[in-house]
């Protein structure tokens, strides 16, 4: 693709089967292979979403499985299949893939396929950051499979729990590996909530209003906005973990103070509301397929919205249910047991809204409705049963049984009830064919008994410990049934693959709107929708959806995809692991100087991510900041580099590929409206990154509060290195600054100057940094000196590989510059200067808490 | 407005049903008056539990007339006391238990009871309880902590007071000896 030509234009392309632009060429049909490598079209990165989710479904189910088998008995040890250690392998490994890996991807294969089309545009708001989301998330998962092969996985837990999590306790290659994954995942999950907020806050239909968005669309843009804040401090507890791992920083280790409780805060403050990331999307397929099926608009609309967001906003502040067991004060655990009492009093609201829509509409019996009422069942009793979880008192009784086993897996299981609802609610669309109704039910039935056969009898046989395979033998019937369910619910699915798979290719032919009543726009255009969606320009001026002929609208350049701020993140984060990741795709694209159809294709994406996972691989046997010895230690070595120069040479690729956004006609687009895409996308990302450091310097006050604060003594003796520093980053921001104006003035050398003296500043910085650090080195400090010195080396060096992504980027606006770009447009060079300004910003509070007080 | 009645009455189900549950759990919290560990317990290092006064040698000893402390240390796999000897504990007395563990994150939970609780290095975990009737307790941890995780268990053994009373006379005889 890197002949790519600005020309790329598909908007004609009306079928599914053959690509046959006009302009004819790259980009290929679904029947060909690399059409998957390169496609950036939401609806097929969905389907990608969808597929690779299912596979890793069907992964943690085999594990589940080797668990069931295990337990249909009390098992001493050596008896059964699973050895113990295996056996942790085993439960930590379906937690983290069903949870991570399978849940909410597939939620997100959905709202990848549907949300545009809800709002009424052609595609996200920045279609490779979509497609470079969905290959970091497929390269996170394969990452996690070697770990396999690596001396067997992580194995304790999908909590993570410190001090367990670091290598003096659990010293496999494969559970640093396990580890950087998830880092990966994380990333993946960054990119793509800026990239959905982004195009759900700016993107929407003229008329469209938030008021007016479809529930789905709802769920998805609450779930974003929880993901980004609890995605960014899962992000800083996993590079503390990977920096206590792989360079030997003591944060968790056993001697730092309170450690173990500083893992289970960050954990858990980013853990809880992940229970809503995955669990809001089920509850928005439940209301679309409600209202579809009882031909009826959901009671009481307005307040099941507000109810979503009362509990996406209170979601930040229920975490230390988790942590009843732990010496955290009674005045602190009174009041979150009040707010996680709190927290299910909306979702009784939109339990009861569900219920009433049931009882005044008029219910047809389909194979989505059957799952999605089975999934409010599901979820009424998972709910009610985890009331009695939160007061602290019943916790003592509760804790560790399988009393919790049995609620989760009814809580998260019912929202997989609810998405496999979604799968077949919106399989016509996607393939343009119906599925068998009949199977459809049937499978409904053996998975709804496989389910209740599963995991009812964990709740009557809820005495039995978790966590280990050995139980009162008077339990053991339970248990069998138990396992009879689990093989009875994973068999279910070979109804579904069966029935999808065949129907996809011979099932009768789905017309626009398979389902009367459906309202949202999705039924409004073919099945499957043309690649642009629409073919006029979508509209709610007159309160109901209508199609403006393209003639009637001048449509507007695409003002997307220009500097592609999301990514910014992921490199930047990544960076703390390895420098070779800190470019980012903050390289913008080539000036746009003529007005062109969208583009759909890129294969960077997919190399970007290779080269990402190289580095991770082969960053993972490293300890106390050292590969192992001998060959197998170069080989990694050789790794890191290998995937280093990939990642790099991919981003600087992907910033000098032509490549167009969806075009579109500003709507509605509260609250950003007026503020362009790639602008909104910055700060997004920006408020992310915040919580990141947010997690850091309160990895930091926790600490140094447990350590004593009086008694802790800033590292570095001299604070003058920093004192220079700080001056350094002020001057260099008022450079960027001086940028932007020669760029608005088209004042060409006025524009090199200024980005390259900011480019100069920022080494200056790392030089007068690298001094610094070297003399204290020489006196004996190392990260793992002591858990005061880990904290100044990690958040400062955080802030550093910062610096040194931003330096990255200003030598490429720089050596751009020169050639002529940024005079037309200067908004790439706006963006770098807000990334410049947040990181400046960020040494300012570092500067006085690590040097000063 | 108008208001059905049988929406009323939907209402007011719904009400009642989450005022129910409210007040279950408050009453559970405030009514049952069941001690709760907080941080009273303090903080040790863990580092060096062994020179520390009580989790050095940890045991049960009595701090008032049918009160007993009872000291337990969770280590990778062991709880001491519980494994290697069972901890014994007198029927009918209060019994404060401090438990921390010596490496990782061990689980302390005595099976059937809501004597239950995670034990953190560094952190002390303390609540009291009452064993009634005299018989075996199995005690377990539900934390992972490692490869020996499964085989992690220990035993309680409630005894008649008399019967306690003989035996705990015996241990500090022998402790004395032993000093």
């Amino acid at each position: 693709m890197t002949d790519a030509s600005p020309e790329r234009d598909a908007a004609a392309d009306g079928g599914h089967e053959v690509a046959h632009d006009d302009h004819g060429h790259d980009f290929p049909g679904t029947g060909s292979i690399k059409r998957w490598f390169v496609t950036t079209n939401h609806k097929d990165v969905g389907i990608l979403y969808i597929v690779t989710s299912l596979f890793f479904l069907v992964l943690g189910g085999v594990l589940a499985w080797l668990m069931r088998i295990q337990l249909f008995a009390p098992r001493g040890l050596g008896e059964g299949i699973l050895a113990p250690v295996a056996y942790n392998q085993a439960v930590s490994a379906h937690g983290l893939l069903m949870v991570f890996w399978f849940l909410s991807p597939f939620a997100f294969g959905f709202a990848n396929y549907v949300v545009p089309l809800q709002l009424g545009a052609k595609d996200l708001a920045f279609p490779r950051l979509n497609a470079l989301s969905y290959w970091l998330y497929l390269f996170s998962g394969i990452l996690f499979g070697v770990s396999f092969f690596q001396g067997g996985t992580f194995s304790g837990g999908w909590t993570m729990y410190a001090p367990l999590n670091v290598p003096t306790f659990t010293p496999d290659v494969g559970a640093s590996t396990a580890v950087l994954a998830l880092v990966l995942f994380v990333a993946s999950v960054t990119v793509s909530s800026v990239n959905f907020l982004t195009t759900m806050h700016r993107m929407r239909a003229e008329g469209l209003t938030l008021r007016n968005l479809p529930l789905f669309s709802w769920t998805i843009l609450l779930t974003a906005w929880m993901m980004l804040f609890a995605f960014a401090a899962l992000l800083a507890a996993l590079l503390v973990l990977s920096s206590d791992r792989l360079l030997g920083t003591t944060y968790f280790a056993m001697e730092s103070p309170a450690g173990a409780l500083l893992w289970t805060h960050l954990f858990w403050f980013f853990g809880h509301p992940e229970v809503y990331i995955v669990f809001f999307p089920a509850l928005g397929v439940m209301a679309e397929v409600f209202q579809t099926f009882t031909g009826r608009r959901i009671v009481g609309r307005k307040w099941f919205i507000l109810a979503m967001v009362l509990v996406a906003i209170q979601s930040f502040a229920v975490w230390m249910h988790h942590m009843f067991l732990t010496s955290i004060n009674l005045q602190v655990k009174t009041l979150f047991m009040i707010t996680t009492i709190g927290i299910s009093l909306p979702f009784d609201l939109m339990v009861f809204a569900l219920i009433y829509t049931m009882l005044k509409g008029k219910i047809r019996f389909t194979t989505p409705f059957l799952f999605v009422f089975g999934a409010l069942l599901l979820f009424i009793i998972g709910g009610i049963t985890g009331v009695f979880l939160g007061a602290v008192v019943l916790d003592y009784e509760f804790r560790g049984t399988y009393w919790v086993v049995a609620h989760f897996h009814y809580v998260m299981v019912g929202g997989v009830t609810a998405l496999v609802g979604g799968l077949y609610y919106w399989f016509p669309k996607m393939t343009g064919r119906m599925y068998d109704e009949f199977l459809g039910k049937l499978h409904f039935a053996v998975y709804f008994v496989g389910f209740n056969l599963l995991y009812f009898p964990l709740f009557v046989a809820w005495e039995t410990p978790r966590r280990v395979f050995d139980y009162a033998p008077e339990l053991a019937p339970w248990h069998q049934l138990a396992t009879v369910g689990g093989f009875v619910l994973g068999l279910s699915f070979l109804i579904m693959f069966y029935n999808l798979f065949k129907s996809a290719f011979v099932g009768d032919p789905a017309p626009d709107n398979p389902w009367e009543y459906a309202t949202t726009a999705e039924w409004a255009v073919s099945s499957p929708p043309p690649l642009e969606n629409f073919d006029g320009t979508p509209t709610y001026r007159n309160g109901h959806l209508e199609f403006l002929d393209t003639g009637e609208v001048a449509p507007t350049e695409g003002r997307s995809d220009g500097p592609t701020g999301a990514a910014v993140s992921d490199g930047g984060v990544t960076a703390s692991a390895t420098t070779a990741v800190t470019a980012d795709a903050e390289l913008p694209t080539a000036e746009v100087t003529e007005v062109e159809g969208p583009s759909h294709a890129s294969i960077w994406p997919f190399v970007l991510s290779a080269g990402a996972f190289l580095v991770l691989l082969g960053l993972s046997p490293l300890q106390d900041a050292a590969f192992p010895e001998g060959m197998v230690g170069a080989a990694y070595a050789t790794t890191t580099v290998a995937g280093g120069v990939v990642t790099l040479g991919s981003l600087v690729a992907m910033g000098l590929e032509p490549f167009h956004g969806p075009v579109f006609e500003e709507g509605e687009a509260w609250p950003f409206a007026g503020i362009d895409n790639g602008k909104v996308g910055m700060w997004i990302f920006l408020a992310s990154d915040v919580v990141l450091f947010g997690g850091f310097l309160g990895a930091y006050v926790f600490t140094r509060v447990a350590f004593g604060w009086t008694g802790w003594e800033p590292i570095p003796s001299d604070p003058i290195p920093g004192l220079v520093n700080t001056y350094i980053l002020l001057t260099s921001s008022f450079t960027v600054v001086l940028a932007l104006v020669a760029a608005e003035k088209k004042h060409k050398w006025g524009l090199v100057t200024s980005l390259g003296a900011t480019f100069v500043l920022g080494i200056g910085f790392l030089v007068n940094k690298g001094l610094e650090w070297q003399h204290l080195f020489h006196e004996g400090l190392w990260l793992s000196t002591n858990v005061r010195a880990s904290t100044f080396f990690l958040t400062t060096g955080l802030h550093a590989a910062h610096v040194i992504a931003g330096l990255v980027i200003a030598l490429y606006l720089t050596a751009r510059a020169w050639r002529g770009a940024y005079l037309e447009d200067s908004r790439s060079v706006e963006y770098f200067g807000l990334y410049w300004h947040f990181v400046d910003i960020v040494w300012l509070f570092l500067f006085p808490l690590f040097y000063i007080l | 407005m108008e208001i059905h009645a049988y929406e009323k009455l939907w209402l007011a189900l719904a009400l009642v049903l989450i005022v129910g549950f409210i007040g279950t759990i408050t009453y559970g919290a405030a009514g049952a008056g069941i001690d709760m560990i907080d941080d009273k317990g303090g903080t040790v290092d863990p580092a060096t539990l062994d020179q520390h006064p009580k989790f050095g040698d940890p045991g049960i000893e009595q701090n008032g007339e049918n009160s007993y402390d009872v000291y337990v240390v969770a280590r990778q796999f062991v709880f001491e006391p519980g494994t290697t000897e069972p901890l014994r504990v007198p029927a009918g007395s209060t019994v404060t238990f401090h438990v921390t563990a010596a490496d990782v994150i061990h689980g302390f939970e005595v099976v059937g009871t809501n004597a239950n609780t995670m034990a953190i290095p560094g952190q002390v975990a303390e609540f009291t309880v009452q064993f009634e009737e005299p018989g075996e307790y199995g005690m377990l941890c539900n934390e992972y902590c490692g490869s020996g995780h499964h085989v992690m268990e220990g035993k309680i053994v409630v005894m008649e007071q008399e019967e306690f009373d003989s035996w705990y006379e015996q241990q500090q005889a022998q402790g004395e000896a032993e000093n």
